[in-house]
């Protein structure tokens, strides 16, 4: 009797606090797992786009391809380009405008970063080429939101990129045969 | 009689005289070599050459960049010289020396600038030239930034919103790093294309010198098609 309150409340409180504790394991999962970036479609490529978080938070990164708004890019923010391969030329603009050019290869994924520097009146977006060791080395990234994207079909949506993730084995880069017989 | 035949006639060469013509045609153009404006057209890769080699598409290479490249000195379009620094092997077999020539291009560059912003470089390697022919080359591995200080200059800015002296403006001075490929760099591409051509003559072994008379004319000890690479 004298050790059955005691032994009611330890059951109550674990009862209570497991579900907390399932919840804060599930959201330490969710921010530790690394993003998941599908393959391009076979015969296309893709660059990711992406901000780490930090000064000039209030600046935008507005990535735009022959005049077209391809999407935003707030900061701690990423977004993927489908795109054909060949040369690429990316710009940013604000009080002073940034340019980018990268050679799209078909099957391959690139990556390029936007960070704010200082300008006289306001931050100055600087876009330039980047690695997958410093996307993944990004902490805390999140895809851009839809309302942020461009209205072609410049960055994938959630949907798409789900839907590539989903679907049929991604066509990964092919590895080139060591010793293929003639 | 003879109008009936020579109408029949007339008729059948009416009939193939357009044919002909176009094959003709086709034939000639084939034969012009390219001009110097035109690019060098490829040949198609015959499936059933008998005696040919097949560099497989995607195959890495190794280029040697033979000219200095930069972000200070180059320019966007700029196109350098490519060395093959290592043969190309199929089967461990030689099929492209090492040596061999091409073209990459300088697809972006940017010299560095105020605020901390670094200078970056992004090549392309374009083709190597094989005899009359190009074998396209894709995905070099080298892009590159410089060091880039723009987290130096804004750390700078918050500390001076503290300071009464204007420190914030010396993060204009301030620039990122250049980047600098030396003529030498060794990098990493891979053909575009599969690239099929004739094997590369092997080296000629003196056949035994036989004892009678009897031995037949004309023997090889090469087999297939031992036609130099072009």
């Amino acid at each position: 009797m004298k050790f059955r309150k005691p032994a009611i409340a330890v059951i109550t409180l674990a009862t209570l606090a497991a579900p907390q504790f399932a919840a804060a394991q599930a959201k330490e999962k969710a921010k530790s797992e690394p993003i998941a970036i599908p393959a391009p479609p076979p015969g296309k490529g893709q660059i990711v786009f992406f901000r780490p978080g930090g000064m000039g938070f209030a600046v935008g990164c507005s990535v735009n391809e022959k005049g077209q708004k391809v999407s935003s890019l707030g900061a701690g923010k990423y977004f993927i380009m489908v795109a054909e391969p060949g040369r690429h030329e990316f710009s940013v603009k604000s009080e002073a405008k940034d340019v980018l050019a990268l050679e799209v290869e078909a099957d391959e994924t690139q990556y390029a970063s936007c960070k704010i520097k200082m300008g006289i009146m306001v931050g100055r977006p600087d876009i330039r080429p980047a690695t997958e060791v410093e996307f993944r080395g990004t902490k805390n990234l999140k895809m851009v939101d839809v309302d942020d994207m461009g209205p072609g079909e410049g960055a994938l949506r959630p949907e798409q990129v789900a839907a590539a993730l989903a679907g049929p084995a991604p066509v990964a880069e092919a590895p080139a045969p060591e010793n293929p017989q003639p | 009689m003879f109008l009936q035949i020579f109408i029949g006639c007339a008729a059948i060469a009416g009939l193939c005289a357009g044919p002909l013509a176009g094959e003709l045609r086709a034939a000639v153009q084939e034969a012009q070599p390219p001009t110097a404006g035109e690019p060098v057209r490829q040949a198609p890769a015959d499936a059933t050459c008998e005696g040919c080699v097949t560099i497989p598409a995607l195959t890495l290479v190794r280029l040697e960049i033979l000219a200095p490249l930069g972000s200070k000195v180059s320019k966007s379009g700029d196109t350098f010289p490519i060395r093959l620094a290592e043969p190309i092997l199929v089967g461990g077999r030689e099929i492209i020396p090492a040596g061999v020539t091409g073209m990459g291009e300088v697809v972006h560059a940017k010299k560095n600038g105020g605020g901390g912003g670094a200078g970056e470089l992004v090549l392309a390697a374009r083709y190597l030239d094989i005899g009359a022919r190009r074998l396209r080359l894709r995905s070099l591995r080298l892009t590159e930034v410089g060091e880039s200080r723009i987290n130096t200059v804004n750390a700078m800015n918050l500390a001076s919103a503290a300071s009464p002296l204007p420190v914030a403006l010396i993060g204009f001075l301030i620039k990122g790093g250049e980047v600098t490929v030396p003529a030498g760099r060794v990098a990493e591409a891979k053909t575009a294309e599969a690239f099929v051509l004739p094997l590369p003559t092997p080296v000629a072994v003196a056949p035994p010198v036989p004892a009678a008379g009897n031995a037949p004319e004309n023997t090889s000890s090469v087999e297939g098609n031992a036609n130099e690479v072009p």
